[in-house]
């Protein structure tokens, strides 16, 4: 890892939400990725973040549309 | 809002968990030890050379026992849900949702009986939808044609190194879905309208903050807050548990 390009850890957990909300642009994720592989309190951080909303995500599922179990069965049928 | 109780979260991956070791383990019915990401490759299923078999005739003799279309039909909820997560994860357009499901379904239907008996069902059709979305996000990179010097979020997200092990995320964890939406519910009303806009549904900032009338800044801070609050529940429940 290129150490000089470590952008310290109020930068990087000031961001972590952010890209866990895919609101960084790239380099800035390259920015905040790199210094959690070298900070664990970051990475912990980043690891808890990420969990939390994928597990809110999850639990907040969409459900899928009427009738497309339905269809998506009879399109398999009609098109074997 | 209809939901489910999966869990996407295991944290395993494929060189932790034995085959052999991991059918038995599906068998006590625990989404968490299904895998995920990289690690749940699709084409390490066995396909078989010769198709002469009916997929609709096909009984499984365990978990999910009747046809593929009583299995599916009683799964297909569950199977949307992965899907969703799954785009979502890797940064997919929603639209293709339709599209996913329908690589997929076909996977597994034309080799219904690759399913191994006696195993899990969910997971064997969550690690088809899995390997397809993949297939298709590197299709998407292929057509951009652009060099991918960083790999995707949700890929960097899923490397083990930035999943370390903690109280807290542990609690995360173990902690049930409908948990979860009763704490989500209990948020004060700004935060849970701004964690609602970003997070699920995966808006802008300022998309967010025109949709609420904010600022974008305050949005930040809402769904911060929203964060914050959620995690203090759940150590809160965590330490009451602990106390039983």
């Amino acid at each position: 890892m290129d150490t000089n390009r470590d952008c310290g850890c109020a930068s990087a957990f000031g961001r972590i939400e952010a890209l866990v909300d895919g609101h960084l642009r790239t380099t800035e994720t390259v920015d905040v990725i790199d210094h959690c592989a070298s900070c664990e309190s970051c990475a912990q951080e980043l690891d808890i973040v990420s969990t939390l909303t994928e597990r809110v995500k999850t639990a907040c599922f969409e459900a899928p549309p009427a009738g497309m179990c339905d269809e998506i069965l009879n399109s398999l049928k009609s098109n074997p | 809002m209809p939901r489910d109780e999966s869990n996407h979260e295991s944290g395993e991956t494929a060189n932790d968990v034995d085959d052999s070791v991991t059918d038995e383990l599906f068998l006590e019915l625990d989404d968490s030890l299904v895998r995920e990401g990289m690690a749940a490759n699709a084409d390490e299923i066995q396909i078989p050379e010769t198709t002469g078999w009916n997929p609709d005739t096909i009984e499984t003799d365990y978990l999910n026992r009747g046809s593929f279309d009583e299995v599916y039909t009683e799964l297909f909820p569950r199977i949307y849900n992965h899907v969703t997560f799954e785009i979502g994860r890797l940064g997919m357009k929603a639209e293709l949702a339709g599209e996913v499901l329908q690589i997929a379904s076909r996977k597994a239907h034309d080799n219904w009986d690759s399913y191994t008996q006696g195993t899990y069902a969910l997971a064997w059709f969550k690690k088809i939808v899995t390997n397809t979305c993949f297939n298709l996000r590197r299709q998407e990179w292929t057509r951009e044609n652009r060099l991918v010097t960083t790999p995707d979020l949700a890929l960097l997200l899923d490397n083990a190194g930035f999943r370390t092990p903690s109280a807290e995320k542990m609690a995360i964890e173990r902690i049930r879905e409908e948990e979860i939406r009763a704490m989500f519910d209990l948020l004060p009303d700004p935060f849970r309208a701004a964690t609602k806009a970003v997070v699920l549904d995966g808006m802008r900032t300022d998309e967010a903050a025109e949709l609420l009338s904010i600022p974008a800044a305050t949005v930040l801070t809402q769904v911060h807050r929203g964060r914050a609050r959620l995690r203090s529940m759940i150590t809160e429940q965590r330490e009451k548990e602990r106390e039983i």
